[in-house]
Formats: structure tokens, sequence, C-alpha cells
């Protein structure tokens, strides 16, 4: 990653976790998993690549993902980030490649 | 209708939220104690200290009610007295009276606010005082002056209410300042699947629309100025967050880890809801209208 990325982000203060460096297929897993579970899918029905919309993602459940996805992380993210990034693809890219803000 | 409904939420819904401890705040919110947005300066708004900004957000106040030097400010919702003794102190006025429903910060008000300032715990329409206020100052209350689950004739009742007793507690030209959370994008027509914002925040409580408090204050006020300053809110929010999380063992040893952690989801939450402008912040200035009624 490179420096400019790292700084750019700004740490969480937390009890429990640090500022780490995920990989894009961390992440994606993670998120993978986080919305199975919010969103009541089965295994396997959530493709990467399609629209978070599709699954009806609402404005509640994306500011629920932003939030745990900030303790996972150990970042402040902005909330509007599922929707300049719109797929589990894009956004996982993103914060991969250290982005924060939309 | 009750005499509560009347005017809002009821004392035991704004206990709930506010009386959780005031160590408990002490922990997250800065030095002046000031539990509503701030007003930072748009140049250092992710470096400025919160208590500066906090401090510039009643200077405002006190600048767009006309409270600088005068004889007597009404604060309606003064919380810990923060914005009252900046008035005395800093902005000249002889006396201020403040009011609360929060017992808890009533005794803290009360005991550390000094000769000039009064406290009452008491609503806005239960107030009656000998002599009019030559201004008054309104942060953080009026969030909670409808009831969830009124028909809009209802809310607007309410909040005319409000407007009319102000116009009675005002001297002739006399100005005031109002700074309320309302709704921004949300459609009227939506319903929430997760109320947990509404349930926590705001319990018992409906927040306004510009255009309902604007409908409201008709004849009785003049609107000279009206600021959105969500991104302040944002930002206030994200600090108070930040400053709870970083003494999260401290909070769990006040008051556990169940409201340590409801406390923490709800200024995340509430963070982003302003980001995303769900929410707006309002800051309005106001003028008593001259005209008998």
């Amino acid at each position: 990653m490179a420096e400019s990325n790292v700084a750019g982000k700004i740490e969480l203060a937390s009890d429990s976790q640090q500022s780490t460096t995920r990989s894009k297929a961390e992440i994606q897993a993670w998120m993978i998993t986080h919305l199975e579970e919010a969103l009541e899918l089965d295994p396997g029905e959530l493709r990467a690549d399609e629209s978070f919309d599709r699954y009806g993602l609402d404005s509640t459940e994306a500011v629920n993902l932003m939030s745990s996805l900030e303790d996972w992380l150990g970042v402040e993210l902005e909330p509007n980030l599922p929707y300049e990034y719109p797929t589990i693809d894009e956004l996982a890219e993103h914060l991969a490649a250290g982005g924060t803000g939309g | 209708m009750s005499a509560s409904a009347a005017s809002g939420a009821s004392a035991e819904a704004i206990q709930r939220h506010y009386d959780v401890g005031n160590d408990f705040y002490e922990l997250f919110l800065d030095e002046t104690r000031t539990y509503s947005c701030a007003m930072f300066d748009p140049a250092e708004m992710q470096h400025e200290s919160l208590e500066s900004a906090q401090c510039r957000k009643m200077d405002w106040h006190a600048q767009h009610s006309g409270a600088i030097g005068t004889a007597r400010v009404l604060d309606v919702g003064c919380g810990w007295g923060g914005g009252l003794k900046r008035l005395v102190s800093q902005h000249g006025v002889q006396h201020g009276v403040g009011l609360t429903l929060s017992e808890a910060q009533f005794e803290y008000a009360r005991s550390t606010c000094g000769p000039k300032i009064e406290v009452r715990l008491e609503g806005w329409a239960e107030h009656k005082p000998d002599q009019p206020y030559d201004a008054i100052i309104s942060v953080g209350a009026f969030e909670h002056f409808a009831r969830f689950g009124d028909t809009p004739a209802q809310k607007l009742a309410s909040y005319r209410h409000y407007f009319e007793r102000c116009h009675e507690l005002l001297s002739v030209g006399a100005q005031m300042s109002l700074q309320t959370i309302a709704y921004g994008d949300i459609p009227r027509t939506r319903t929430f699947r997760d109320t947990f914002i509404a349930d926590e925040v705001f319990p018992e409580s409906d927040l306004p629309r510009l255009a309902e408090i604007a409908e409201a204050c008709e004849d009785l006020f003049e609107i000279s100025l009206v600021r959105n300053d969500r991104e302040h809110y944002a930002r206030t929010c994200r600090m108070w967050f930040n400053q709870l999380r970083a003494q999260k063992d401290e909070a769990i040893g006040l008051v556990g880890r169940e409201v340590t952690e409801r406390y923490e989801r709800l200024l995340r939450t509430f963070s982003y809801s302003f980001s995303l402008g769900a929410f707006v912040l309002l800051r309005i200035a106001l003028r008593r209208s001259g005209r008998s009624r």
C-alpha cells in the first residue's frame, strides 16, 4: 500500500481493534458474510459484482455496514461509500487501496 | 390532548435520555458540557477543538437572538447551563433564566451557574415570569416539541403553541434564535424498519421540517436568517464518538457496557445521518412581530 494512502486514514480510537491493512479479497469475504447475515440471504446468494440495491440494502443497513466495517478495519469511513461504490467489488477495491471517503 | 402532549415529549421521556448521569456525559462532551451541534470555522473543520467550536456556536446565538448587553434572556432547554454562563460572562447579559426538564441537568446547572442565572425545572408551556424577556435562545429542545405519531395538524399546533408562548414572553421588537435538528431528504411517507434513532434520541418526539417551522411562526415572527449546518453536526457527533471510544473502559465503569455501546451506536449513526443529509441542522434567527394580536 502506498504511504500516502496510509497517511490519509484517520485511525479510530478503540479498545479492541487496530488499524490494519486488509486485502481486497479479505474485505470482500468479510462484506459477503456480513451482508448475507444482515439481509438474511442464503450463503452463496450474494454476488460481488451486483449492486447493493438489488439485495435490498436500504440506508439503515448501509449505515450498519459502514459502522461494522469501521470497527473491523479500524478506520473512520464516510457513510456515502456504498452509494459511491455500489457493489462489493468496487467498495472492497476502494477500501483495500486505502480510500476512506466517497 | 393532555397538557404534556400539547407541549411535546414528557418529562419522563426527556429524563430517560438525558439522566444517564452527568459523569458519563462529561466523558465525551467538551469543557463547556454542550450537548448540541457546535459551529466550526469552515477553514478549520477537521482541526478545531470542540470547545472552541461550541463557544463560537453560543456566540452566534448571542448575536442573532439580540441577547448581547440586555437585561433578561431566556434559554429554553438550557442543558447544563454552558450557554447561560457564556451569556452572563462574555456578552453582558444581566440576568439569564434557563429551563430544563432533566433533573440531572437542573441540579448541576443550579449548583454551578452563579447568582446572575436562575435555572428552573419546568417546561416552556408552564413558565410564567413576572417580566418579559429581551431575547430567547433555544438550542436542541425543539426536537422534543412534537409527539411521534401526531397528525400534521397536531404537530403544527404544538409548534405554533411554542411560538405563541415566545411571542408573549418577549418584549416588543425583540429577537430570538432557534437551533434544531430537522428531517432532511427523508420522504414524508417513509416508514422506518429500524427505529433506533427515534426511540433512543427522540423518545416520544417527532422532528420538524423547515416548512413546518416557517408555517408555525407565521404572523408571530419574521424569519431573518436560516442556516443549515448539517456538516457541523456530523463532525460534532464524530468527535463525541471518538471521545467515548477513547474512554470506553471508564464509560463502562460508570454506566455499564449496554448503555455505553448504545451511545456509541447512536453517536456514530447520528453522524452518518447528518453526513448523508437524512437530518439537517437548522439555526434560525427570528424577530418578534410588532403587530398586536
